[in-house]
């Protein structure tokens, strides 16, 4: 009886195991490309071409990185997208907040087609508005200005912002916010004092993948900039290809500082990236 | 509801319909008046009527008809192989034995955050034949092999770049799927076991069952992301070798801002709009509201 007890256990423990082989190859796979890119970050050029790239140089160096922050360009880039992700995120967020309120609170009519409309939003490829953005911001003289990407972002941002906040709303029972009326609170007493602590972590997470959009924004950026004055991240990246072969531990620095932040909000929101990545998509 | 109330909701809402109307309808009503005119803006700045011509030439255009069969071939193959992988990986990690999920699941997620440009500057260079470490890798079990150079053959070039996409966005499927398998009910997995169904029967036809919904879910959110891949396309190969991963976007990319013919550009973009609007319809019959 007991060998063959031990016996199941054996293999359940052979199973075990198997899972986490397999776990750890898809946890290489995923962070090979990460890794080398912070290894290739400390490399000089020399030691590029000729160590293998998988393993560590024993001389790490710091000027990829310093030699990219004392670039007038960069950190007028990293200021640029900075201020673009936190005015676009605000704005996003409390247009969106007072939307969903409103689409939870009062039910009115037209709040089906309201949603279809942010829906259709939400589908249509970036690519088909730089066209009328691009003559647009000719047009009011805001090209090569960050206000161009202040304006254009909320496109893409505001219709997630409205889904995920009326997502996390859904959640609260309605008891909650007729009571809390009853006992003679204002709509906005109500909205401030019970509805946003309520669902404060979905909001946290909501800024997050607002944060997340603009700082990795390109294409509109792409169009709308041409010059360091509104120049964001991502474009300054990408111009460095053009001097292929040259600064190679300078593009990899430049990537792993646009990427650290944003792996440090995964960490905080993982739990709400299924929710977020997929709002207002209900499950039967 | 009473009237004051009716004014307030319409209140909260006017700043949201304004930027809406301000930033999307606007412009594509711009796009689409914009789509009956010839212009060639370096050239001229007066645009001329020409009627339904742009709309005729994308029929006869083969750009046109390559990036749709790009962008048609890269949807069918990228969904369902990240679909399959991140059954597979869900699978693996539901088992409450496994240690660190919180830890394990920050690590394979992490390549979706990355910024595509990010992503594919880094890809990029990994697939160098010089520094690279694709081939680096794969020398290692090819000794005697010439390793193509990725993406600069046309044969490797539109797989290598749907390998990246796989790469970075599987974790989605991975993570809807674990999302899917947690919030199952056991009783029926239970009862059969008692009626001695096997493991692949259960599989069959309760897991892939209850999931289904979730699936649905993930390939829409999943063919409207890859309909409109951009980023990390320009950043690996530039749409070439001779268009063979130009799919749409970098299609009416490089008509607007290489060529400057915004017209044609213009009526391309409805016609992608309208694309798009099929895949939002799909969408709206396949989910319920919950508002």
């Amino acid at each position: 009886m007991e060998s063959i007890f031990l016996r199941k256990n054996a293999s359940k423990n052979l199973k075990l195991i198997f899972r986490y082989i397999l776990i750890a190859a898809a946890i290489f796979v995923s962070i090979l490309p990460l890794y080398w890119l912070l290894l290739t970050s400390f490399k000089t050029v020399v030691n590029i071409y000729q160590l293998n790239p998988l393993l560590p140089t024993r001389t790490p160096i710091f000027t990829n990185y310093t030699e990219l922050f004392s670039s007038k360009t960069t950190i007028r880039a990293i200021f640029n997208s900075f201020v673009v992700t936190i005015i676009v995120t605000s704005i996003s967020l409390v247009i969106g907040i007072l939307a969903s309120y409103s689409i939870y609170r009062f039910k009115f009519k037209g709040r089906v087609a309201f949603f279809i409309s942010l829906l259709i939003v939400r589908v249509l490829p970036p690519v088909v508005m730089i066209i009328p953005f691009f003559l647009l911001f000719k047009y009011i003289k805001l090209l090569d200005n960050i206000m161009a990407l202040i304006i254009s972002y909320p496109f893409m941002i505001l219709p997630l912002v409205i889904w995920m906040i009326s997502g996390f709303l859904s959640d609260i029972p309605k008891s909650i916010e007729e009571s809390a009326r009853v006992d003679g609170a204002s709509l906005f007493g109500v909205l401030f004092k019970i509805i946003i602590p309520l669902i404060a972590p979905g909001i946290a997470a909501t800024a997050i993948f607002s944060i997340i959009g603009c700082w990795n924004e390109y294409i509109l950026a792409s169009i709308l900039t041409s010059s360091m004055e509104s120049q964001t991240v991502p474009i300054i990246l990408s111009l460095q290809i053009t001097m292929w072969g040259t600064f190679w531990g300078k593009i990899c620095a430049l990537a792993i500082f646009m990427i650290i932040p944003m792996l440090i909000f995964t960490f905080f929101v993982h739990k709400y990236m299924a929710r977020g990545l997929t709002a207002g998509a209900v499950k039967e | 509801m009473k009237k004051g109330n009716k004014i307030l909701a319409y209140l909260l809402i006017t700043p949201a319909l304004i930027t809406i109307f301000s930033v999307v309808i606007f412009p594509i009503i711009y796009s689409f008046r914009l789509s009956f005119f010839k212009w060639d803006m370096l050239k001229t700045s007066s645009q001329l009527f020409v009627g339904l011509d742009n709309y005729i030439k994308i029929f006869g255009d083969s750009n046109f008809y390559n990036g749709l069969k790009i962008t048609i071939i890269y949807c069918m193959v990228v969904v369902p192989l990240e679909f399959l992988i991140g059954l597979g990986l869900a699978l693996i990690l539901d088992n409450d034995r496994i240690k660190g999920m919180r830890i394990i699941n920050t690590i394979l997620l992490s390549p979706m955050v990355v910024a595509p440009v990010a992503i594919g500057t880094t890809w990029r260079m990994l697939y160098q034949t010089d520094i690279g470490v694709v081939n680096a890798l794969l020398s290692i079990f090819f000794r005697n092999h010439t390793l193509p150079i990725w993406l600069a053959d046309a044969k490797f070039a539109l797989a290598s770049v749907m390998f990246v996409d796989i790469w970075q966005t599987t974790p989605f499927f991975m993570l809807l799927m674990i999302a899917g398998l947690k919030s199952m009910p056991t009783e029926p997995f239970e009862s059969a076991r008692v009626d001695g169904a096997s493991n692949w029967q259960c599989f069959r036809y309760l897991t892939l069952n209850f999931l289904k919904p979730v699936i649905l879910i993930g390939f829409i959110f999943r063919s409207v992301d890859a309909f409109r891949e951009f980023d990390k396309i320009i950043m690996l190969t530039k749409g070439g070798p001779a268009g063979r991963t130009e799919n749409l976007s970098l299609f009416v990319y490089r008509v607007a801002f290489t060529g400057y013919h915004f017209g044609y550009a213009a009526a391309l973009s409805i016609v992608m709009m309208i694309m798009s609007g099929f895949i939002a319809w799909s969408f709206i019959r396949a989910i319920k509201f919950n508002i």
